[in-house]
């Protein structure tokens, strides 16, 4: 596997919400809690796994931090989908082919 | 047994000119699976759920993670198959790939036919 796991990174409920957040822009980690029930640090965590998995990237502004999405990070996923997307047609053309030679 | 509408699987169905037990076989068997199907691109496979006849669940390791396979048989017409392929992601509805946001994602959503 190259890199962290994206998929895993991703399969988490409360990482998928922080990251729906930040779909719509650049948030702080105090702008990311509000209405999550979480701790400030726990969101700090989710955002260190993200950052991780590339997904997330941050911009420092004096103290205060800001984290936005990492268009970039998608591009393992999209590449998943455009592989997947061509090989499962031709597997399907093995399996009737497969089918035709095997005894009833 | 079909699980719920999942935004962010991929979907392929097809029609088989063979009935559901040969397809079963073709399916379940792990000498003829590998035969058509191959190995997975980042380790072995591992079968998870098996109801014989009717539905494979198949681990599948990729280059960017874990994913999950499941193939489920129906009878179809004239005695043929219905075969439904789903291959998901472990990250079912992330909110920032749906196709309506701005971000990359497949235009038209990501269920097809085969």
């Amino acid at each position: 596997m190259i890199g962290p796991d994206i998929f895993r990174a991703l399969g988490d409920p409360t990482r998928r919400a922080v990251l729906d957040r930040l779909s719509a822009g650049e948030r702080s980690v105090t702008e990311l809690r509000v209405g999550l029930p979480i701790s400030q640090p726990a969101v700090s965590q989710h955002l260190a796994a993200l950052k991780a998995a590339g997904l997330v990237g941050e911009r420092r502004e004096g103290r205060k931090v800001f984290y936005r999405i990492e268009p970039a990070g998608l591009a393992p996923l999209i590449d998943w989908l455009g592989r997947y997307r061509a090989f499962w047609p031709e597997r399907i053309e093995r399996l009737k082919d497969l089918l035709k030679d095997m005894d009833q | 047994m079909t699980d719920a509408p999942d935004s962010n699987a991929l979907v392929f169905e097809c029609d088989l000119d063979a009935p559901p037990e040969k397809v079963w076989r073709a399916i379940a068997t792990p000498e003829l699976r590998e035969a058509w199907l191959g190995e997975p691109e980042a380790g072995p496979s591992e079968v998870t759920r098996a109801e014989p006849g009717e539905r494979l669940d198949l681990t599948w390791p990729t280059r960017e993670g874990e994913t999950l396979v499941s193939f489920e048989i129906e009878g179809g017409e004239g005695g043929g198959t219905h075969l439904t392929i789903v291959h998901r992601a472990l990250a079912p509805n992330v909110a920032v790939l749906r196709p309506r946001r701005a971000a990359p994602a497949p235009a038209g959503g990501w269920r097809m036919a085969a």
